[in-house]
């Protein structure tokens, strides 16, 4: 096959600009060869300007001496064909959120029910229950049986990859397939703001309101980053309304409870709460084993049980990790041909592992339990006993012996000279509060999560 | 008109010169990007990382990290070279460049076939980058696009915030090995081939055993002895890397 008329020019172009302005601007541009007219189209705006600005007049002349006939425009766009609308079938695939379903929404006049954004693969099959999220696999399913009715909206809310958004992809996968022409909408906060914006620039805001408030369910993710978006919380506000007035189903996803999100309104806080909210909280460990398990069968692997065991074991921050501990295993057993054994992963994993025992000192923690609670490193090696300091210090003193091969003697010694039996009951101590106290044991779970990241 | 650079092995170097006004020697410089591919790497130690940057996957990031000299700019050219050769629309965006663009360009990035993060670490300090390329990496996601990443430590050891830093941590990750004395050594016979040069055993040997031995250090070393040699009309010997390099031979 013969070049085409932009490789040419790249060519040139290649022999003319340093690496950095090709590959930031000129390489992105994606070409279409129109008759006589070459299409470029730029990603965004900001290429696009500054194509117009320092490259198109050379870009011109370099098509003019290669094909005379051939003009040149830039827009910007995509040459990517727009991925066809989802069939209704039970199988379908998911429609690419490349374009979102607003801007897509053309595809979706079939008079059928879509479903948009949503990934089939998300299954409530494949959800693995523990303790940690049998609460939210249970409304989650509520909702699925009796969109609108049983709780409206939902509200998930947990750390980063702990599986908020594989749970209301299952919902909505649920309800798709449960009731005739469905409506069903998943989109990220950003695309929402971002197509509430562009809907303002083209003038078609008041179809952007029909559109979200037309869907028999709206599930957003992230809720988080509407923070400080007064105009995105405003139109929310009211298509949230709208959807909740007419029974249609909200689901929502953030990364903490609703009152915390900074820079949310009162009156949006407040609604979220009207349904359900439930918490997500980090597996233990055979949930984290039985998750990756499930992951390995999905992509056809099967994985020894000691491996998911170590897998399990080292990761546990989030779900994510396991995911990416998992994919290394997987790649590095693909590449040598030899077998998942619990030394090959060994073997596999090991600048990851290495970077994880080397991370976890008494220092280290001193330094993050200090951050965590606003006082200085200084307070918890002190004499002080005030609650505000002794608590905090005791709190470290259990994750150095948990988390730490320190023998007791020595972790009395980093916290300021103290004895043994110091350590030994402040460990003794945290565990009796975090089994009475909520506040004492969540606090114990982030310090834990944040030291293993 | 622009400023135009070239770019040397390793280092960006803007020279003065205006488009259209290119010297011979600039021209010669620029030939030596086409050699950022996978077999002018030597991945004795990093067979797997280069394997993997080979078959890409649209389902997850591809991340790699390794510390300063370690061969990632190579790596990422290669790969982009690799994808562009396909007639794919690519786009590196290096955070650590001296002249990092607004976050804005990475609106609708992943209408490219393949984006390229060179140096994510650079952008600790700064939310705003942060968040785009959170928002980057769920479009390139669903959008089928594939993401390659550099950093100077391991996803875990980024300092950004936790939903950027897990979908990291979910990648394909590796860490980039550097190369031993040996592989040094033949990393800068095979450097001075592209450009004309010939290196003898033994002044590639006297290169690593006396010089500083990062990569980015030799093939600036490189870069020097080059133009030393080319004024003074010699070959590549000892008695002139002990002018470059102390002075006095």
């Amino acid at each position: 096959m013969s070049d085409s008329l932009w490789q040419r020019c790249l060519r040139h172009l290649e022999s003319e600009l340093n690496a950095q302005d090709l590959n930031t601007w000129i390489r992105p541009l994606q070409p279409v060869e129109d008759g006589n007219l070459l299409r470029l189209f730029a990603p965004n705006h900001f290429v696009l300007d500054k194509i117009n600005e320092l490259f198109i007049a050379r870009i011109i002349i370099i098509i003019k001496q290669l094909d005379d006939n051939t003009s040149v425009t830039v827009q910007v766009g995509s040459s990517r064909p727009t991925p066809a609308p989802s069939p209704t079938t039970s199988n379908a695939v998911a429609q690419s959120n490349a374009t979102s379903a607003f801007f897509n929404r053309e595809n979706n006049k079939t008079g059928k029910g879509f479903r948009s954004g949503l990934q089939p693969s998300f299954t409530f099959d494949n959800y693995v229950e523990g303790k940690s999220n049998q609460l939210a696999r249970a409304a989650s399913a509520q909702v699925a049986e009796n969109p609108g009715t049983a709780y409206n909206p939902l509200f998930l809310y947990g750390g980063v990859g702990l599986g908020k958004t594989h749970l209301m992809h299952a919902v909505g996968n649920m309800m798709f397939e449960r009731m005739d022409n469905a409506k069903i909408v998943y989109l990220h906060s950003e695309r929402f703001v971002a197509d509430m914006v562009k809907a303002l620039q083209h003038n078609t805001i008041n179809e952007f309101k029909r559109y979200y408030r037309s869907v028999d369910a709206l599930l957003i993710d992230d809720i988080q980053f509407f923070a400080k978006k007064d105009r995105s919380q405003e139109e929310f506000f009211h298509t949230f309304n709208s959807l909740i007035e007419g029974h249609q189903q909200v689901i929502m996803t953030c990364d903490r409870y609703p009152k915390k999100v900074d820079g949310l309104e009162e009156r949006l806080k407040s609604r979220f709460g009207w349904g359900l909210t439930v918490a997500i909280e980090p597996p233990e460990l055979e949930t984290r084993v039985a998750i990756l398990m499930s992951k390995a069968a999905q992509i056809d692997i099967d994985i020894p049980n000691d491996v998911a065991f170590l897998i399990a074991k080292r990761f546990q921050s989030n779900i994510r990790e396991m995911e990416g501990a998992l994919r290394r295993v997987v790649a590095n057993s693909r590449f040598t041909g030899l077998p998942i054994t619990l030394e090959f992963a060994k073997d596999a994993l090991r600048d990851l592992l290495a970077l994880q025992d080397r991370l976890v000192t008494i220092d280290n923690i001193q330094k993050t339990v200090a951050e965590y609670y606003k006082i200085r490193v200084a307070d918890l090696l002190s004499k002080r006993r005030s609650r505000s300091v002794a608590r905090p210090r005791q709190l470290a003193m259990a994750l150095a012996k948990d988390m730490t091969n320190h023998s007791l003697p020595e972790i009395g010694d980093a916290f300021g000279g103290r004895d043994h039996t110091t350590v030994l009951h402040a460990c003794r101590k945290i565990a009796e509060l975090r089994a009475e106290d909520n506040v004492i044991n969540e606090d114990y779970s982030n310090l834990l999560r944040t030291l293993q990241t | 008109m622009f400023g135009s650079g070239v770019e040397r092995p390793g280092k960006i170097v803007v020279s003065q010169s205006k488009w259209g006004a290119m010297t011979k020697q600039l021209a010669l410089d620029l030939h030596l990007r086409d050699e950022f591919n996978f077999n002018s790497y030597l991945s004795a130690s990093n067979e797997q990382l280069v394997a993997a940057l080979s078959t890409l996957h649209a389902d997850y990031p591809l991340y790699f990290w390794g510390e300063t000299g370690s061969g990632k700019t190579h790596l990422l050219h290669a790969v982009l070279n690799q994808q562009v050769s396909q007639s794919k629309a690519v786009a590196l965006i290096s955070l650590d460049h001296f002249d990092r663009p607004d976050s804005k360009i990475c609106e609708g990035l992943e209408q490219c076939d393949l984006v390229c993060i060179d140096a994510i670490d650079a952008v600790d300090d700064d939310m705003v980058w942060q968040q785009a390329l959170f928002h980057l990496l769920n479009r390139a996601k669903e959008n089928n696009t594939y993401m390659v990443i550099s950093g100077h430590g391991s996803p875990q050891h980024l300092d950004v915030f936790a939903d950027l830093q897990s979908r990291l941590a979910a990648s394909l990750i590796f860490e980039q090995n550097t190369l031993n004395d040996d592989e040094k050594t033949i990393a800068l016979q095979q450097r001075s081939q592209m450009r004309g040069l010939s290196l003898s055993d033994e002044v590639a040997n006297y290169l690593v055993s006396r010089a500083k031995r990062d990569t980015h250090s030799l093939f600036g070393l490189l870069d020097k002895l080059d133009k030393h040699s080319m004024v003074k009309q010699r070959g590549l010997t000892v008695p002139l890397v002990k002018e470059v390099l102390f002075g006095f031979a």
